[in-house]
């Protein structure tokens, strides 16, 4: 058994909905003498419920062996900062045991208890200390701590004249050198410039090699491919998918909501929908219209959406953004780069929109959002519709070497040589 | 278990410094068991002592941030209960005429103010704990109760500053004006400080652990800690009080700290073997009720907060 680092055993959570303290003194008395057999149900967001229990974690199993990278992803509301949570120790489980084998370090944010009054430097000790190092410890790693943050010249400067990036990064620099046997790590890389991101990369990629365990939990399906080997997957509460890291981002990704056959879009879904202006149907298609959802190699892409409008809006944002089959964001195009100005009548609206396309052939998705000049989005849909493209040239005299295939987008290129 | 080995040999291979400390560190925490049942008198001592960095940055921090930006720094910790002692003097040992039993009454009233404000110190900021810190015990984990551990012992600094000043009051009357005298016991003091300390956190303890339930204790705690000091002997001598009365105040276990804290230092209070040995029986009870509701509150009080 000594080879488990993280061991969860029949983990549950449940949160009380609604207010949690009585409303009157005497209710509280009541509810002192009468124990009510209280109602439990999964935990889904999309249902409006005011009592009663919510299950955050039902029933979980997790065995993670030392040396294990292993990459946790879900939704929003899916259970993985109570997962975190609860391996921190921040709060307790209903039921359930978890086993830990060997130094934890869990980091759900970084900075945690900085006081903006004190030095850099005596933030450095506090921070530490607050994370479990020992004075010596961090005294041994001192040198280290603050060339990571690259902090040196402010050391004796109050935190609070800090920039908010410089905090993170010295938050981030002590965390790093805490050196547990067993890491738990929350999305802190998605802060600081692309330097420091790098660096952090770098870092927790250092430790995975070097036979640490890793728990990241993540959105960014990207940094969670780039580090970890095995993914687990989380939805309303319970383990859905436990395997390999490419697989479980697939059975993610594959969860999302989608557009029908026909390119209509249930109602009431996306990341953000005001019902203000809707996306009711989409389509996208190749210019020669081959097939539905699949592209010829080179053939331009067009997208007809109908837009359902509650009021006549007078400026929109249009974005499509394209990602890969691990969800990277390969690239993006917006009616204002593109100097065109769209309103909205009030009703149904038909818009379409041709795009050159540059990608190579491979699974890809697209996500729309229709947004405010002032970017806060009336509509996003995130990866609504997957489409390929197909390893046939539109162009029968300009064929692509497809077994050379490398990466996601051919550029164009002119050449010449003397 | 045979983990113990492998854990050295993994710090021997990642790490080229070597520390026993480290070694130490690594080896007695490596096993956590977290379970939905660990019981509310569990409390773990050896992981609040391998913490005690943790109180000295603490402790380090209530204090630096006094100093920082101004311009008088420590002496604020003097001037409260200076200025606090004038007035009583002036309020009720001129205006009232209240008796101090033939003692100095400036000495009188600061010996009483300088050891209750240890107590209401230790008691108000210790029950604010959940309050003030839940965005850190919301984060990451520690024991939980090297927070008030802390508050008290930061108290204890201030506590010495102004222990201090009343020093020096006290040689200016056995020197100069000598109207007291010191009594042998104010060998004392240090068991008189711990009962003040187990007190104020044990009654704190319990304070913020209900506060996370029912907030409405923290406006009773406001102006109750007021009124517990009119019922403790600080603005006037125990002898003054008569009959049921003084029954009454005798089971206050704060009148006999600071009747004997009085006795010791300037030669005049109250003392007896039997009611001392309440006052401590008193804080230590309280003190161990606190730190059990405080540590069945602590595992998931920040689901409620």
């Amino acid at each position: 058994m000594t080879d488990i680092a993280i061991h969860i055993d029949h983990i549950s959570k449940a949160y009380q909905l609604g207010e949690y303290s009585s409303k009157t003194f005497a209710d509280e008395l009541k509810k002192l003498f009468t124990r009510k057999k209280e109602t439990i149900e999964l935990n889904d967001r999309a249902q409006a419920k005011t009592k009663g229990k919510v299950y955050a974690l039902n029933n979980v199993d997790i065995t993670i062996k030392k040396g294990e990278v292993v990459g946790v992803i879900g939704k929003n509301g899916a259970g993985k900062s109570t997962l975190l949570k609860l391996l921190s120790r921040v709060t307790s489980p209903t039921t359930g045991d978890i086993y830990i084998n060997g130094r934890i370090g869990a980091l759900l944010e970084v900075g945690t208890g900085f006081q903006p009054d004190l030095t850099g430097r005596e933030n450095i000790f506090l921070n530490g200390a607050i994370l479990g190092m020992t004075k010596s410890e961090i005294e041994e790693k001192l040198q280290e701590i603050v060339a990571f943050s690259g902090c040196a010249k402010y050391l004796d400067t109050p935190v609070k004249r800090y920039s908010s990036g410089m905090t993170v990064r010295l938050g981030f620099a002590v965390a790093a050198h805490l050196e547990p046997e067993i890491l738990v790590i929350d999305e802190v890389l998605a802060v600081g410039d692309q330097e420091f991101q790098d660096q952090c990369i770098k870092k927790m990629k250092d430790y995975a090699g070097h036979g640490k365990t890793v728990l990241f939990v993540s959105h960014n399906m990207a940094s969670v491919k780039a580090l970890c080997q095995r993914g687990i997957v989380l939805d309303k509460g319970s383990v859905t998918f436990d395997g390999g890291i490419d697989a479980a981002i697939q059975h993610y990704l594959s969860k999302q909501e989608k557009s029908d056959d026909n390119g209509y879009i249930k109602a009431g879904s996306g990341t953000i929908n005001t019902n203000e202006a809707v996306v009711e149907k989409i389509i996208l298609q190749g210019s020669s219209a081959h097939n539905k959802n699949q592209i010829l190699y080179g053939e331009n892409i067009s997208i007809e959406m109908d837009i359902q409008s509650k009021e006549i809006i007078d400026s929109v944002n249009i974005e499509f953004v394209l990602h890969s089959a691990d969800n990277y964001v390969i690239g993006n195009t917006n009616n204002v780069f593109d100097q065109r100005a769209i309103a909205l009548k009030k009703g149904l609206n038909k818009l379409t929109c041709t795009m050159e396309n540059n990608l190579l052939p491979g699974n890809y998705s697209i996500s729309v959002a229709i947004a405010k000049p002032s970017g806060d989005c009336y509509h996003h849909l995130e990866n609504i519709i997957d489409f390929k493209v197909e390893s046939i040239p539109l162009d029968k005299n300009n064929p692509y070497p497809f077994v050379w295939i490398n990466g996601l987008v051919k550029f164009k290129s002119k050449w010449q040589i003397n | 278990m045979g983990l113990g080995p492998s854990i050295v040999y993994l710090d021997i291979t990642f790490s080229n410094k070597l520390s026993l400390n480290k070694l130490v560190n690594t080896a007695t925490s490596s096993h956590i068991h977290i379970s939905s049942k660990s019981a509310w008198y569990k409390i773990n001592l050896a992981e609040l002592w391998r913490y005690r960095d943790l109180l000295k940055m603490l402790v380090k921090r209530d204090v630096v941030i006094v100093y920082k930006q101004t311009v008088l720094g420590p002496v604020w910790f003097v001037l409260q209960p200076i200025l606090t002692a004038v007035i009583f003097t002036f309020v009720f040992g001129n205006i009232a005429n209240l008796d101090t039993d033939g003692l100095p009454k400036f000495a009188f009233y600061l010996s009483g103010l300088v050891i209750w404000n240890y107590f209401s110190d230790c008691f108000i900021k210790t029950s604010d704990t959940f309050f003030t810190n839940q965005n850190l015990f919301g984060k990451v984990y520690f024991p939980r109760l090297i927070v008030p551990i802390g508050i008290i012992s930061s108290g204890l600094i201030k506590f010495l500053v102004q222990f201090i000043l009343l020093v020096g009051v006290c040689f200016y009357h056995y020197f100069f004006t000598k109207l007291a005298a010191p009594s042998i016991y104010v060998l004392l003091l240090p068991l008189l400080l711990i009962i003040m300390a187990s007190l104020g956190m044990g009654l704190g303890l319990i304070f913020t652990s209900l506060t996370t339930k029912y907030r409405d204790l923290k406006f009773l705690l406001q102006f109750g800690v007021q009124l517990i000091m009119w019922l403790t002997s600080i603005a006037y001598p125990l002898s003054m009080v008569k009959g049921n009365y003084l029954i009454l105040l005798k089971f206050n276990p704060l009148t006999h700290i600071i009747e004997a804290l009085k006795l010791g230092l300037l030669g005049e209070g109250y003392f007896n073997v039997f009611w001392l040995g309440y006052s401590i029986f008193f804080a230590f009870a309280v003190l161990i009720l606190g730190i059990f509701v405080f540590n069945k509150t602590q595992k998931d009080f920040i689901d409620r907060i």
